[in-house]
């Protein structure tokens, strides 16, 4: 099921929420926020299950031997080295599932690439938000081992943190410490409801609205392939695909963020305009934030983050960042991608450290924009091949014209929704002044979020199946 | 042994039977695309129908040829024959979902298109074929639908 989907907005969403807020138990509050807990982890395991009736289970087992894991941490206190040895057994496990159902395949089809060598693929596929879950329960599990976290005694309560529906599918990737106090005692008032209402359908009209129209226009250009394609159209789809998937993904975490608001919970900011960003350090701390915090924490920092030495920290950098690659994708095109950003970086850290902050901040911008819209054309493309011929069009190196008649009529249809999302992206509606009156701010936001909402229901109601380009990771 | 610790062994031990039992499950067909199409296509008559390339697909159902395995899409030259064939290989069985739905839009939105106006072409999209096995999805709108099913399940 996907949040911008009729039967999630009118029949699920809904059925929660009053099943939610009924004060069943009203005489006692512990027993109310149990049953509420109840409610949320019911209603998450039915979200997953309607798309993957099968993987349920896999993710249910996933719960119990994580949580059970948890528990048996936290007994050997006393002893280290089981500690330890349990920690270790437990990651080691969630890891090959996840690479099982993810890289299985990949490996497999590279390992055919050797000449006499055919080995038949395996029918798995892969379950959705397994790269999210996992990366979820690894923070539970690794947080208890440091002592950070203690183990969660409750099991309805762990299996509501790893399944909760609102970050489920596509984060962002919650950390177990950050939402622990939430679990019980969060606060529900009518403010942070209707605040979640607001940030729900904005995400909702940056997925509908922004990321379909644009990624129309992207598939529209790319449609007879990159042959031919002149170096003004082949920028074009660049950058149509580099507003798509920051409304797509941008969209689907502000949903989440809105519906964990209308629940209770406050979750972690996963992006915070990227496309205002001077640098490719500057990116990588407003671009999915989530996951950056969780290699950051996770396999950075224990691999000796930047304190071991220069040769030592670029290790550590290629090491993330192929994994951050690999995250994404298990295709070549993801591992370039990967390497393309920790190359940057290192070069921004050591060659160009002492270059970089002289140059003028709007000259930083561009190049930044201009690096971060190469490296997409890694991510969107089919394979490096295709993304080659996609770059040689776009810097002119396979003797394509620079213009031609069809981009005019691209840049025609594109530049109007552009200029609207770029407004946007780069934070340009943040600047319009509000209405000083109270009321009248009030009546704006609800004729402005209505009208939003209101368009998104007709998108959808004549839209093809749109998933999130998330989904797939 | 302490329970959290047997209760995790349990499943895991439960895990692994489960992903043996999925990988156990419908084998995926090693043929190519194209050598599947090939067989459609003795029992589809292609005349007056073009091979179309990765581009027209996008283009005709906004999904991207890239993401799978391998796509044979075969679509008529003129706008009033319905006729088409679309033979897919999937990179995972989770692509069908997707796929299978935005083909069954696509039948609905042709048939409300040609409905009233052309009973013969609207009776052949009532007809179609929509078939998911071994790794490929079939899509056929033709005359003769079920010798098209069959030769594909001989085929695969």
């Amino acid at each position: 099921m996907v949040f911008s989907s009729a039967v999630f907005l009118f029949a699920f969403l809904p059925a929660v929420l009053l099943l939610y807020f009924l004060p069943l138990c009203f005489w006692n509050r512990r027993l109310e926020e149990h049953r509420r807990n109840l409610v949320l982890c019911g209603a998450s395991l039915i979200f997953y299950a309607w798309g993957e009736p099968v993987y349920i289970i896999l993710m249910l087992l996933s719960i119990g031997f994580n949580f059970n894991v948890g528990l048996d941490i936290e007994r050997s206190s006393d002893h280290p080295k089981a500690r330890k040895r349990i920690v270790t057994a437990a990651v080691i496990f969630d890891l090959l599932l996840l690479g099982f159902f993810k890289y299985s395949n990949f490996i497999i089809g590279n390992i055919n690439h050797i000449p006499s060598v055919d080995i038949p693929l395996l029918n798995v596929s892969l379950p959705v938000g397994i790269s999210f879950y996992t990366f979820q329960i690894l923070s539970y599990v690794i947080d208890v081992y440091r002592g950070k976290v203690k183990a969660q005694r409750n099991i309805v309560s762990f299996a509501m943190y790893i399944a909760m529906f609102p970050q489920l599918i596509a984060g962002p990737i919650v950390q177990y410490a950050d939402i622990e106090k939430q679990l019980f005692g969060r606060k529900h008032t009518p403010e942070k409801f209707l605040d979640g209402v607001i940030v729900f359908i904005r995400g909702l009209g940056k997925k509908v609205i922004f990321a379909n129209t644009i990624g129309a226009m992207h598939t529209e250009i790319l449609a007879g392939g990159s042959e031919g394609l002149s170096a003004a159209s082949a920028w074009l789809a660049a950058v149509c695909y580099t507003m798509q998937i920051y409304f797509d993904f941008g969209g689907y975490s502000d949903m989440a963020i809105g519906l964990g608001r209308m629940f209770g919970f406050e979750f972690m900011q996963n992006f915070n305009f990227p496309y205002t960003a001077v640098s490719i350090k500057d990116f990588w701390k407003r671009w999915h934030i989530s996951l950056s915090g969780w290699f950051r924490d996770y396999v950075y920092i224990p691999l000796g983050g930047s304190r071991r030495g220069t040769a030592r920290t670029i290790l550590n950098l290629a090491i993330v960042w192929s994994l951050t690659g690999l995250w994404h994708g298990a295709a070549w095109n993801f591992v370039a991608w990967g390497a393309f950003y920790g190359l940057l970086l290192i070069l921004e850290k050591y060659p160009l450290a002492g270059i970089v902050p002289k140059i003028p901040v709007w000259i930083r911008h561009i190049t930044t924009m201009i690096i971060v819209t190469v490296g997409w054309v890694f991510f969107s493309s089919d394979s490096i091949g295709s993304a080659f011929d996609l770059l040689g069009s776009m810097f002119l190196v396979n003797g394509n014209a620079a213009a031609d008649p069809q981009c005019v009529y691209y840049f025609r249809n594109c530049g109007f929704p552009l200029m609207l999302m770029s407004l946007s992206g780069f934070g340009g509606y943040a600047r319009v002044p509000k209405p000083r009156n109270r009321y009248l701010a009030t009546a704006c936001s609800v004729c402005l979020y209505g009208a939003i909402m209101a368009l998104c229901v007709i998108c959808l109601v004549s839209d093809t199946y749109n998933p999130f380009l998330y989904f797939r990771f | 042994m302490n329970m959290p610790r047997f209760m995790a062994i349990l499943c895991a031990v439960l895990t692994m039977a489960f992903v043996f039992f999925v990988t156990r499950q419908a084998p995926v067909s090693d043929k190519t695309a194209e050598e599947i199409a090939a067989q459609l296509t003795e029992s589809f008559d292609t005349e007056g129908l073009t091979l179309r390339s990765g581009g027209e697909f996008k283009k005709t159902f906004l999904l991207s040829a890239g993401d799978y395995d391998g796509v044979v899409y075969y679509s008529a030259d003129s706008v009033m024959d319905v006729r088409e064939l679309l033979l897919v290989r999937l990179k995972d069985e989770s692509q069908s979902q997707e796929l299978t739905e935005v083909l069954k839009k696509r039948i609905e939105d042709k048939i409300v298109l040609f409905n009233g106006y052309a009973p013969e072409e609207e009776a052949l999209l009532g007809s179609y074929v929509l078939e998911s096995s071994q790794g490929f999805v079939l899509f056929a709108v033709c005359s003769h639908p079920d010798k098209v099913l069959e030769t594909f399940k001989e085929a695969l």
